[in-house]
């Protein structure tokens, strides 16, 4: 796909630039009030289409090869004795529509696809479990005990490791993916939430809501070498992406409505993007040249430029976006 | 120190100390979990609980929360090489023997938390201090007990008659309503986990998550959480760790929780419940200071340091 040049099309503030050419590719959106997935052409900035999905979507990841994108449904409402019908739904990007959908285990909210797209990696949220779910046959291969609430995952480029933080234990669990075993946890600050790879594997960063930081963990000796707090702790960071040449690390900071961008050495503060309300998912072009944040109280995805730190579009989704997968060109 | 001291509670109304059952012992030293790494020096806490559920809904609500923070305790220890052992004693003598246990192992902390009047916290507080264990009150409100009577072993989870007289003001002047109720918790809470801890609570339990209930399972994770963090090698170590600014732990409200060194009363928002509107406001209010330090903003409600009556007894030697 050829790169268009940037045309703002719907833009909700003031702040809107068009200095940069988009990158090609798709933006995915989880709308987890509206029950959608809203498609965002890169190129134009401009909403294609809106996939409906029949419950609370929040994870959400592209497979490599940008055929598939997955998003993690959850049921809205416990109710006791109930049966869940919680599951992950596979879109065909070409079609645009959901085309099947995996048993998850229980209440699903994040996820990780390995490298080959053959194995999703879900968090279960009640079970204080992750699961190793076989994208082929739909099977659960394996459940390991992390901790209490676990939320972001995150498989190493080598495809080593599958790391899990949990909210209410405030660990990250270290499953050794050839041993298909949980070998290490590691203590982190207060509710930790997302969690990213360097494009090395060598470090991982953990974001912490409650604690108000970020953890740097260098992945072979597995102790955590940095702990920054942003906003004088008080930021709320949710969703972390490291930039491809992995040298600056971007985190989403719910409270203070802005995207640290963080030395990925140091974890020293290097720059800040002010965007929307509450933004949560984070991710980026595959060519690093387009940061995605989904802004869960303004009902937006701002798309940012990484190099002048200036947002170039403010894009109109659905209600409460939660997660953006991008999807390269093919 | 023989346990009959430790529980010498003559000058009280002894129908009111009656301890009514002691529910639960949380011990984390078992090490069945797969993976064993960065296990405390300290790993072993014993929570040892107060009251009999079926005697008063307040007393009912605290034994599910504090059921569910010795499950929910017992997952994360052991993923850091901890676990956890109950216990129950039906009488003082049995509290007053499991005390003293706890006591001559070198590789444990004692939590207790029970009562329901300031009579009764305050005694189960100095009998606590007495076995060098932690009292950690839930459910008595008097000033008093962060005044007066506090004690360097007592740290309170329940807000303060003050810090709630401040959240009614507060609400009162953003927009006077009729009747209002002040509470730790909301079952409709959503934010920051809230509909998480809600709904495990309601899954667990059938029943709605109280300003009670989530203080027995905040004093059970707040807890085991700064034994896993700490790791203290003694009471005092522990008391010394929950007054100091590194400890701060996440009760699902939003902010990182704290406790007042001056009168160790837990920071925390609270909820004000308008029965009219059925309308529930979080307090402090925080207009436009969204990220304004968190340990300021909650010092808004209750007893500053230079208000406080609060001076600590010397407690196992500590000052």
């Amino acid at each position: 796909m050829r790169i268009q040049r940037g045309v703002s099309i719907v833009a909700t503030i003031a702040m809107v630039r068009q200095a940069t050419p988009p990158s090609g590719g798709l933006v995915f959106v989880s709308n987890e009030a509206a029950h959608s997935i809203s498609v965002i052409n890169a190129g134009t900035g401009r909403v294609e289409t809106t996939i409906p999905v029949r419950s609370r979507p929040r994870g959400i990841q592209a497979t490599r090869d940008g055929r598939f994108v997955f998003a993690a449904l959850s049921e809205d409402t416990l109710i006791r004795g109930a049966k869940r019908r919680d599951g992950i739904a596979v879109i065909d990007v070409s079609a645009r529509r959901v085309v099947r959908e995996l048993h998850s285990g229980t209440d699903p909210e994040q996820f990780a696809i390995s490298g080959d797209g053959k194995t999703i990696y879900a968090s279960n949220e009640d079970a204080g479990t992750v699961s190793a779910i076989d994208v082929h046959s739909g099977a659960v291969s394996a459940t390991s005990v992390v901790g209490i609430e676990p939320e972001g995952v995150a498989v190493s480029p080598d495809g080593r490791w599958v790391y899990v933080t949990a909210e209410t234990s405030n660990s990250v669990s270290v499953l050794d993916v050839a041993k298909r075993t949980v070998v290490d946890n590691l203590l982190v600050d207060a509710r930790p939430r997302g969690v990213a790879f360097s494009p090395d594997s060598r470090r991982a960063y953990v974001t912490a809501e409650i604690g108000g930081s970020v953890s740097m963990i260098d992945t072979k000796t597995r102790e955590i070498l940095v702990t920054q707090a942003l906003d004088g702790g008080e930021s709320k960071p949710v969703g972390v992406v490291v930039s491809p040449d992995g040298r600056r690390v971007y985190v989403a900071c719910g409270r203070s409505n802005a995207i640290a961008v963080l030395d990925a050495e140091t974890l020293k503060p290097v720059g800040r993007v002010a965007v929307g309300r509450r933004p949560w998912g984070v991710t980026l072009s595959s060519d690093g040249t387009l940061l995605y944040v989904a802004n869960g109280l303004s009902n937006t995805v701002s798309i940012v430029d990484p190099k002048t730190l200036a947002v170039t579009t403010n894009v109109t989704v659905g209600l409460k976006p939660w997660g953006v997968a991008f999807v390269r060109p093919r | 120190m023989s346990a009959a001291a430790g529980i010498d509670v003559a000058q009280i109304d002894r129908r009111e100390f009656v301890l009514r059952s002691v529910q639960a012992a949380v011990w984390f030293g078992a090490t069945k979990a797969g993976v064993v790494r960065r296990a405390p020096a300290t790993s072993r806490l014993a929570v040892i609980v107060a009251g009999s559920a079926s005697e008063s809904p307040r007393l009912a609500a605290r034994s599910m929360g504090v059921a569910m923070g010795i499950e929910e305790a017992d997952h994360s220890a052991r993923l850091f090489g901890g676990g956890v052992r109950i216990e129950r004693a039906v009488s003082r003598e049995d509290l007053g023997r499991l005390l003293a246990q706890a006591q001559r192992s070198t590789n444990e902390l004692v939590g207790v938390i029970g009562g329901e009047s300031t009579t009764e916290c305050s005694a189960l507080a100095e009998t606590s201090g007495n076995f060098e264990a932690i009292y950690v009150n839930t459910l008595c409100s008097a000033d008093e007990l962060r005044g007066r009577s506090c004690r360097s072993a007592m740290f309170h989870v329940a807000p303060s008659d003050a810090m709630i007289a401040d959240a009614r003001a507060q609400a009162s002047r953003d927009a006077p309503a009729g009747e209002m109720d002040v509470q730790a918790w909301d079952a409709s809470l959503q934010a920051f986990g809230a509909d998480t801890l809600n709904q495990r609570f309601r899954a667990r339990f059938d029943t709605a998550m109280t300003s009670d209930a989530w203080a027995g399972w905040f004093a059970v994770k707040t807890l085991s959480e700064a034994i896993l963090r700490a790791k203290p090698k003694s009471a005092s170590a522990l008391i010394e760790y929950l007054e100091s600014d590194r400890a701060t732990a996440d009760g699902h409200k939003g902010r990182p929780l704290s406790f007042r060194a001056w009168d160790h009363q837990l920071r925390q928002p609270l909820y004000v419940v308008s029965s009219a509107e059925k309308r529930v406001v979080e307090v402090p209010l925080t207009k436009g200071g969204a990220t304004q330090e968190s340990r300021a903003i909650l010092d808004e409600l209750g007893a500053g340091a230079e208000r406080s009556a609060c001076h600590f007894t010397p407690v196992n030697g500590r000052q």
